[in-house]
Order: C-alpha cells, then sequence, then structure tokens
C-alpha cells in the first residue's frame, strides 16, 4: 500500500521518540523510538510488553514521562483531539454504551466524531453491514456474543471513516471462523479499502497474516522493527539439528554455536532448533559438530516464522 | 459472498466543531430519558405542585376571597422552589447518580475519550442531561407561574413589584443545580453501580444534614449548620429571594462552604473520569 494521502506517510504514519511511560515504580514503556509506515503494521509483543500502553499513549489517554510521539504527522500531546478525528479505536476491552442497539451506538459515536446526524446513521448502517452485523444491528448490543461484540468495536471505530485504526487484540475470545473473518476484515481495510492499521497482538499468527511490517516489543523495549519479510532474512538461516552424542556432547555443540553469536536450543523429539547469524552456513554445525565429536544425523533447512524472528528478538528459548 | 466484499468508503463528508460535541451527549441522554414512561411519570407527578399552585393563581383573580388568603410573591416562589428541590434530590438519585457509573461499569468511559472529546466534554454532557430534567423541574414551571401570574394581573403592580422573581428564579436554580448535580455525578463517578451512586448521594446529603445540626446542637453554634447541604440550599434560597434563613446566618461561610462542594465534586470527577484507570 503507497502513501495514503495523509501527512507523515512518507515518513511513517507512526513516529514514536523516546518515549517512556512510568507508572509507579513500573517501567511500561522504556525509551521507545518507532516509525510505524503506512499500511498494516503488527505491534507484537508478549502480554504485559507495553503494546496497549503504546496505543493508549497514542491516544493521548497517558501522558508520557519522557519522548514524545506523533500520528499522521500531528503531535500526540499538543493536537490529542485532531489525533483522536484521525484514528479509530478499538479497545481490548469489553465495552458498550448501555441500553443502545448496534445502530443507535455506532451512530451516537459517529455524532461525537462531528458527523451531522443523519449522515451519522447512515455510516453506520455501513460500518455494522461491513463487519458482518447488517442482520443483528437492531439488536441491543448488551444481548451480543463475545464475537459480534469484538465486531461492533470494529464498527464503532470505522463509522467516521478514520485515516489510521488501532486495534487492540481484534481476535480475542473469538471462535476460529470469527478468527478468520476478523483476520479477513483486517487485509481488507489495509490493503483494500486504504486504511493504515496497528494490529496490536501477542498472536505471532494473526500479525503475520495481515501485517506487512512489525514492531516488536518486549519489557517496554523495542527489540526489533521493520517489514516482516526483512527481519525473517536478517534472522539469519534456521536448521534443524539431530545430533547422536551424550548430553554433555550436545551441550559442548550449544556452547561452541553460542561463541559465535549462533545458538541452539532443544526442539521436539530430541532435536535442535539451530540459528545462524549471518556470515555462517551449514558448514558451521558440521564443524563445531565433529569438534565435539557427536554426529550430525539429521539436517534440514527451516523457512523462519514470526515466531522464530521474535523468540530470537526477545532471546527467548 | 464473503463478508470484506460489502462496501466501505471513506467518510468525505462536514463535520462539526468541536466546541458543541458535549451537546450530542446531553441531547442523546435526553432523548433516552424522555422516551422512557417511567421517566414521564416521574415528571409529571413532579408538575403536579405546579399545576397546583397554578390552579391558586388562576382562583385568586377569581374571586377577592381566595386572593386575601394568598400572597403571591418572592416567598411563594422561593417555598415552591424548595419544594421542587425535593424533586431535584431524587433526579439526582435517579438517574443522575447513574449516568456514569453505568459508563464505568461496561467500560464506555474509553469509548468516548476515544473520540474527539475531552473529560470536560464528557463531564459538561453528562452534567447538561442533568441539567436538562432538572431545569423541567424547577425554573421552568416556577417562571410559567410567574408568567401566569403578570398574565393575570389587571394592572401593572406586580409586575413593578417583583420584576426581579424571573431572574432569582434562573440564579436560585443554577446555583442549586450545579452544586447538587456536580455532587450526584462525583458520586456516580465514585463506583461502577448505580445503585451505591445513589445510596452515596443520599448519605452524604442526609449525613450531612444530620452532621450539621449534631454540631450545632453540641457546640451551640449555629455556624454549624453550613455543613448541612439541605440548610445550605436555604441560605442560597435567602440570597436571592430575600428574607429570612432559619438561622439569621451571614451568607459568607455558606458561599464558602458550597464553593467548596462544588470544587470537591470538580476535582473528584477530574480524578475519576479517565479513559485509562492506572493501577500502581
Amino acid at each position: 500500500m503507497g502513501d495514503m494521502g495523509h501527512p507523515g506517510a512518507r515518513d511513517g504514519v507512526i513516529q514514536v521518540e523516546d518515549l517512556s511511560i512510568i507508572y509507579g515504580r513500573h517501567r511500561a514503556l522504556d525509551s521507545v523510538t518507532a516509525s510505524f509506515p503506512a499500511g498494516a503494521v503488527g505491534l507484537l509483543g508478549p502480554n504485559g510488553a507495553g503494546k496497549s500502553s503504546l496505543l493508549k499513549t497514542l491516544l493521548g489517554f497517558l501522558t508520557p514521562t519522557s519522548g514524545h510521539a506523533s500520528v499522521l504527522g500531528m503531535e500526540v500531546a499538543a493536537r490529542p483531539l485532531d489525533v483522536r478525528q484521525k484514528v479509530g479505536y478499538m479497545p481490548e476491552i469489553d465495552c458498550h454504551i448501555p441500553g443502545m442497539n448496534a445502530v443507535s451506538l455506532t451512530a451516537y459515536l459517529g455524532e461525537l466524531c462531528g458527523m451531522p446526524s443523519v449522515e451519522a446513521i447512515q455510516r453506520a448502517h455501513e460500518a455494522l453491514y461491513y463487519v458482518g452485523l447488517g442482520d443483528e444491528r437492531y439488536r441491543n448490543v448488551e444481548t451480543y456474543s463475545t464475537g459480534m461484540k469484538q465486531r461492533i468495536k470494529l464498527a464503532q471505530a470505522l463509522v467516521h471513516g478514520p485515516g489510521i485504526l488501532f486495534l487492540d487484540e481484534p481476535t480475542n475470545g473469538l471462535d476460529p471462523k470469527g478468527r478468520m473473518e476478523m483476520l479477513a476484515l483486517i487485509r481488507d481495510l489495509a490493503r483494500r479499502k486504504g486504511v493504515n492499521v496497528v494490529l496490536s497482538s501477542h498472536l505471532l499468527r494473526d500479525v503475520e497474516e495481515t501485517c506487512t511490517s512489525v514492531v516488536m516489543l518486549s519489557h517496554g523495549k523495542v527489540v526489533g522493527q521493520g517489514t516482516i519479510e526483512a527481519l525473517k532474512g536478517a534472522s539469519g538461516e534456521l536448521f534443524e539439528v539431530r545430533l547422536k552424542g551424550s548430553q554433555r556432547q550436545q551441550e559442548q555443540f550449544a556452547a561452541a554455536l553460542a561463541a559465535v553469536g549462533c545458538s541452539a536450543t532443544p526442539a521436539q523429539d530430541g532435536m535442535l532448533e539451530v540459528a545462524l547469524t549471518d556470515g555462517h552456513g551449514s558448514e558451521l554445525i558440521f564443524a563445531e559438530a565433529q569438534r565435539a565429536d557427536a554426529q550430525v544425523r539429521h539436517l534440514v533447512r527451516k523457512q523462519p516464522t514470526l515466531e522464530d524472528v521474535f523468540a530470537r528478538a526477545v532471546g527467548e528459548k | 459472498m464473503p463478508i470484506y466484499d460489502q462496501s466501505y468508503r471513506p467518510y468525505r463528508g462536514t463535520l462539526s466543531s468541536h466546541s458543541m460535541r458535549w451537546l450530542t451527549i446531553a441531547r442523546a441522554g435526553l432523548q433516552h430519558y424522555l422516551s422512557r414512561r417511567m421517566f414521564l411519570i416521574f415528571l409529571f407527578t413532579a408538575f403536579i405542585p405546579a399545576i397546583a399552585r397554578g390552579v391558586i393563581i388562576w382562583l385568586s383573580h377569581q374571586t377577592n376571597a381566595t386572593r386575601d388568603l394568598t400572597s403571591i410573591d418572592g416567598a411563594w416562589f422561593r417555598n415552591f422552589l424548595d419544594w421542587q428541590g425535593q424533586f431535584l434530590l431524587l433526579v439526582c438519585i435517579w438517574p443522575g447518580a447513574i449516568l456514569i457509573a453505568r459508563d464505568l461499569k461496561t467500560n464506555a468511559i474509553q469509548l468516548y475519550l476515544s473520540k474527539p472529546l475531552t473529560r470536560t466534554d464528557y463531564v459538561a454532557g453528562k452534567f447538561a442531561i442533568l441539567a436538562g430534567i432538572a431545569f423541567l423541574l424547577m425554573p421552568a414551571p416556577a417562571l410559567l407561574l410567574f408568567l401566569m401570574e403578570v398574565g393575570l394581573s389587571t394592572d401593572t403592580a406586580f409586575i413593578s413589584s417583583y420584576f426581579w422573581i424571573p431572574f432569582a428564579i434562573l440564579g436560585y436554580s443554577l446555583v442549586v443545580i450545579t452544586g447538587a448535580g456536580l455532587l450526584s455525578l462525583a458520586a456516580s463517578s465514585f463506583t461502577r453501580s448505580g445503585r451505591y451512586a445513589g445510596l452515596l448521594f443520599f448519605a452524604i446529603v442526609f449525613f450531612s444534614q444530620v452532621g450539621g445540626q449534631l454540631m450545632r446542637f453540641i457546640t451551640g453554634d449555629h455556624g454549624w449548620i453550613v455543613l448541612s447541604l439541605p440548610a445550605l440550599m436555604d441560605q442560597v434560597g435567602a440570597l436571592f429571594f430575600g428574607g429570612p434563613t432559619e438561622f439569621g446566618l451571614h451568607p459568607l461561610p455558606s458561599l464558602l462552604m458550597y464553593g467548596l462542594v462544588v470544587g470537591l465534586s470538580l476535582l473528584v470527577l477530574r480524578r475519576r473520569v479517565r479513559a485509562v484507570e492506572i493501577v500502581t
């Protein structure tokens, strides 16, 4: 997807510089510097990594302890209302306005964005049809299932035609079919409808299926960012290896690889997952196995997944 | 057909200015309550004293005998507003106390504030719902009664003597509705349960009355009565309509107390109405 015509799109639709958020003694975000390009960007990280805190800071809900952020070229701290005019936010938590059906709720929130009443109602119908709630749109939202509540949250985020969508764990609580449909909607929005999307999720597959770029957070810090393809390439080569040798020999092998910046971590069925950094090839595996007096019985090159990239970025085994 | 084949298009229409968006909250809230039968029954009940007083005004212009029985003056209108204040108290408990509590319960505040709205817009919108209802209960019928009296008068004696009454009605109502409304919203923002918020508001009013009277009884100093919110309203009434107060106090301590109630309510609202609850 190209430049969406929004200011700031050339350098990234969102720019975050040295952003820190501290709650008491807890550092939710620690000097985060990141650039979110146009299109669909995944905001990845385990629970508690700071994803939601970052989104809430970008919406102006939280005041950063230091640093600053801009969305579509607008400084968040200086123009939070202008930012929220251009942003659609789908919160992670279950939320609705009581006593309303889907049409009245979506139209009402559209009116709060400044849309005239008649147009807000028209847009509400369109958004609800788009997210697949067309037949259920006159039902009270309080009677909705979890999947329907996720869809209404997406509809209300879309109603005012935002330039960028913040989706916080949009597939939470969805069954497999609902999850597929939600991901299809997100892909469609980003690829065909020209909406920039920031998808915050701890589900790597969701991000891999919908996004072209990612920003990875762990313990409030950025541990990697870029296009998924580039990150997969930069993560070096990955091999599935079976060694014949004692436990001590396998440990010696792993230690030797670690000494040159590579890694060998135990995988399923007694296999080792060997990650080689750039500049090293499979001959390193044979050489270190020989040095450890072990035999290589199985060696298969693996296609790295986003999970591999993320695991390496956060240094997880 | 896959759901994503349904249409979605960017919005290219006009947008209203930000400054009046709190009105959207107020309008939606008023529409919601005015479409409820229970609420309409309550409103009708609250109009009965006004209807009764309207009948009194009408009768007083029919026969001299009735006219001698009732003196329609500032005290008469103040008495009417005091009476309507009971209904205001009820409105502050329901729906006043549920206005924010219900949004806290359903996490709706995050939805509101994710739109281009400030916390002030949100609170102003919620307050306007309460103030709109309170307007129907207090100043609106009082002003109608005043107009009725003026309309039925055969001379200008009444209007020339009491031209200040509409201003007093509006001023007194504004002060009372602002104080009670903000206190009700502050109570509402304390809990996710509308019921508890209503109880909290009632408890504040009740115990302030008990506390004020108790302190006055113990110390023998009438000044302690300013702790009582109902007595405070009596003082405010005296300020606008003239006439005696129950304890003959100077209005300054009452005004300070009123300012304290409003200030504390705003402080509570500022702390409690947030898009994000931060637990450290």
